[in-house]
């Protein structure tokens, strides 16, 4: 396994301001023997430096997406969303070395040449139809869900790809570092977005040397 | 299932670790900071349950966002060619 020095020296501040995890199950400590694991996951996730390598990791990603072929030609074949999103989470999967539950069972997923269906699993359900409003708020734990921390700790294990059978204290520990991961995601994923836009416009503003776009149905 | 508490008083055994209320609520207190404000009302106390509630939703949200943003870069990337998404981001790392 590469050494992962380049996140420990970066995180090095954050890690003495935050303190360490307290880890009381062998299972998850026998997964996280790095050491900068204890100290802050989530703090690693939100240098740029990180975000910029989840980029470049991603644009890769893109590329083999769209058949590898992008010097400067058109390439019409499909960058479906599914295909762009499972790219994403493989990068962010790969981005993450394998430390975590979560990576790790995503690569294994993929490695099985299907997309992760722990995350497809959860697209039937509708993502917000809870009466949530500002105001109402705790005592009720019977929305929809099994009541009680357990029940509503299964389905954070289920919403976690690969964390299903995890203990308590290793679940919420893994929760934190994919929700960090997860925000970088969605941070790097939006500047690419503006970035291609953007350049996307520049160009079509100039004269157009490569190819003319085609209107996205 | 039998609640956290009850694991406290197992011993011997090396695989059930004895996961205290203080362990649980502290780590329960840390995820709590990393949810966005806008899904609790207050930095107080709340129950576990409920914080428990909000990173699924969160979680879920986030999901969303991605899914979002995978359209709208598809739809980016059928329309432009690689060598302007390396610029682009080459522009942003320089920037």
């Amino acid at each position: 396994m590469p050494s992962s020095s380049s996140s420990s020296s970066s995180s090095a501040d954050d890690e003495g301001a935050r303190g360490k995890c307290k880890r009381g199950s062998p299972g998850a400590c026998a997964s996280a023997s790095g050491g900068d694991y204890h100290q802050g996951p989530s703090s690693k996730w939100r240098t740029p430096r990180a975000q910029q390598a989840y980029s470049s990791k991603l644009l890769q990603a893109l590329r083999l997406v769209r058949g590898g072929g992008g010097t400067g030609t058109l390439i019409t074949c499909s960058a479906s969303a599914p295909a762009v999103r499972d790219a994403a989470y493989r990068a962010l999967a790969v981005a993450a070395r394998g430390r975590s539950h979560w990576s790790r069972a995503i690569l294994a997923s993929s490695r099985r040449c299907r997309a992760p269906h722990c995350l497809r699993a959860r697209r039937p359900p509708p993502p917000r139809p809870r009466q949530r409003q500002q105001q109402q708020q705790g005592g009720e734990t019977e929305e929809r869900r099994p009541g009680g921390l357990a029940g509503r700790a299964k389905v954070l294990g289920r919403l976690v790809p690969g964390c299903r059978s995890l203990s308590l204290p290793a679940l919420l520990a893994e929760v934190s570092d994919y929700i960090a991961a997860l925000e970088m995601q969605v941070r790097a994923m939006g500047q690419l977005t503006h970035d291609l836009a953007a350049s996307a416009s520049a160009s079509s503003s100039s004269a157009p040397t490569a190819a003319p776009s085609i209107a996205p149905p | 299932m039998s609640s956290r508490r009850s694991r406290s008083r197992q011993s011997g055994s090396s695989r059930i670790t004895r996961i205290t209320e203080e362990q649980i609520s502290d780590l329960v207190s840390k995820l709590q900071d990393l949810l966005p404000e806008a899904h609790l009302q207050s930095n107080a106390r709340v129950p576990s349950a409920r914080v428990l509630q909000e990173t699924c939703n969160y979680i879920r949200s986030l999901h969303q966002e991605v899914d979002d943003l995978s359209e709208r870069l598809s739809e980016l990337l059928a329309t432009s060619d690689m060598s302007s998404a390396q610029a682009a981001v080459i522009r942003s790392l320089l920037m």
